[in-house]
């Protein structure tokens, strides 16, 4: 597949995702400003890269894998300019108002919220979630388990991995 | 679905706030990242050439480096002058061999000449022809070493090498003997070298051998190429040479001080170019004929006419 087609693609999967793209961003950010930044930075990269991509299918993927380290690119990057009494006092609380998830998954890490927001909340295969993350589906599966622990949620072993 | 707490999350998860600019923002940032790509593809073109071309001439400077030393302290040359009666050409090539290779894919065909004296006794002229010829010997060795690593790397890669040479014996006092390489991979790559001595002195001569002291010959005859340059790319459109390039640091902007060089027929000074060197690829060796009158008063006697 010649470049061109490929940033087709890749266009077309944005136009298509991107409200998903700034859910997932904004899990991670916590307001509405810099996870329009992630999302905007991300689109950027991928149109820029596209011609990188090796095969069509991979397209989804590559992009949640994206938004994925961009936002926590983001992440790292602004805590080095936050003075350290800020990170103790979060000053993103009134972001999420009517909000219990977004504080639920805050018990997890980077990981394990990627793998049940994009498991659960966006229906992707554990082969693609382990795609996204570059890790085999059996590490996929185990970080499923430890955070369904840690949310304290029971699921038979047939909807962990098929879902409804 | 067994859990109720993981619907909940979901669907609380789904009813995060889209901004409304997010639609904006997000093919706002599509057209800028396209228009940065095409801006690129534009300057890709030329950057491909410069850096292939950039990587070209290291390997030719690389090989010119080995090539020409000078002999003899004055003593001697005073020495030998005395010695020798000008007869015509005394230096010519005595003894030939060729290395001949060939696969289903690669080629090679390197003369690999010597040359000798007619007079056996001269010393000076002994030391020179030595001088030349073990030069020659390492060039073509170095061809031939490279020809078969590449070879012994991939043997289904095509390669042809070939070097012939021709004694240029335009000249009384110069004998010079010019080596045309080929070396042909996906595309061609030429070059010229051109070996020279002085047979008078016995000594191994370079352009700058050529002129008086520490006469300035580099600035008149680079620029007497750039007017040729001019002229012959305003006459001909087909015709390009790297003069007056958007693309500064592609620009030719001198002649080097052991630039290659040859007498024509007529005794008049040519500077040779190779590929890529003054010029596109496409246009091959170059060649700049120098009139006299631009290096008269600075050109030694007896080399120009």
């Amino acid at each position: 597949m010649d470049a061109k087609s490929l940033q087709a693609k890749v266009e077309e999967q944005i136009m298509e995702s991107y409200e998903k793209m700034y859910r997932l961003a904004f899990t991670y950010v916590k307001n509405e400003e810099d996870a329009l930044d992630v999302v905007q930075e991300s689109v950027y990269k991928a149109i820029k890269n596209a011609s990188k991509i090796k095969q069509e299918q991979y397209i989804k993927t590559w992009l949640w894998r994206i938004v994925i380290n961009t936002a926590l690119d983001f992440i790292r990057s602004n805590r080095k300019e936050v003075p350290i009494e800020e990170i103790l006092t979060p000053s993103y609380e009134d972001e999420y108002t009517d909000f219990d998830t977004q504080k639920l998954l805050n018990i997890l890490d980077e990981k394990e919220k990627a793998v049940i927001v994009l498991r659960f909340f966006e229906d992707q295969k554990l082969i693609d979630i382990a795609g996204i993350l570059d890790e085999n589906v059996n590490t996929i599966k185990t970080i499923l388990y430890r955070s369904l622990k840690k949310l304290k949620i029971e699921l038979t072993e047939g909807e962990l991995v098929y879902g409804r | 679905m067994g859990d109720k707490k993981l619907e909940m999350m979901k669907e609380n998860y789904g009813s995060i706030r889209i901004p409304d600019t997010l639609h904006a923002t997000v093919v706002k940032e599509i057209e800028r990242a396209k228009a940065e790509l095409r801006e690129e593809d534009r300057k890709n073109e030329k950057a491909k050439l410069y850096f292939f071309v950039k990587r070209t001439l290291m390997s030719a400077a690389t090989i010119l480096l080995m090539i020409t030393v000078m002999v003899n302290s004055s003593a001697s040359l005073a020495h030998a002058m005395e010695k020798i009666p000008v007869l015509g050409a005394i230096v010519r090539v005595v003894t030939f061999r060729q290395y001949e290779n060939s696969t289903d894919y690669t080629q090679a065909e390197i003369a690999i000449p010597k040359i000798g004296t007619e007079t056996e006794e001269n010393a000076a002229l002994e030391e020179g022809t030595q001088q030349i010829n073990r030069n020659v010997e390492a060039y073509t060795q170095e061809l031939i070493a490279m020809y078969e690593a590449e070879l012994a790397e991939n043997e289904e890669a095509y390669l042809d090498v070939v070097l012939d040479y021709t004694v240029l014996n335009t000249n009384e006092r110069l004998f010079s003997l010019r080596f045309d390489q080929l070396i042909a991979r996906a595309s061609g790559e030429q070059q010229v070298k051109i070996y020279h001595m002085d047979q008078q002195t016995g000594q191994v001569v370079e352009l700058k051998d050529l002129f008086v002291g520490d006469a300035d010959y580099v600035t008149p005859i680079s620029e007497h190429i750039k007017t040729q340059m001019r002229e012959r790319m305003a006459a001909d459109e087909a015709v390009v040479y790297w003069v007056d390039d958007e693309m500064e640091e592609m620009n030719f902007a001198s002649i080097r001080e052991d630039q290659t060089f040859y007498i024509n027929e007529a005794g008049k000074l040519m500077i040779v170019f190779n590929e890529y060197e003054a010029a596109p690829g496409y246009m091959g060796i170059v060649e700049f004929e120098i009139p006299t009158e631009i290096i008269e008063g600075i050109v030694r006697e007896g080399f120009v006419r």
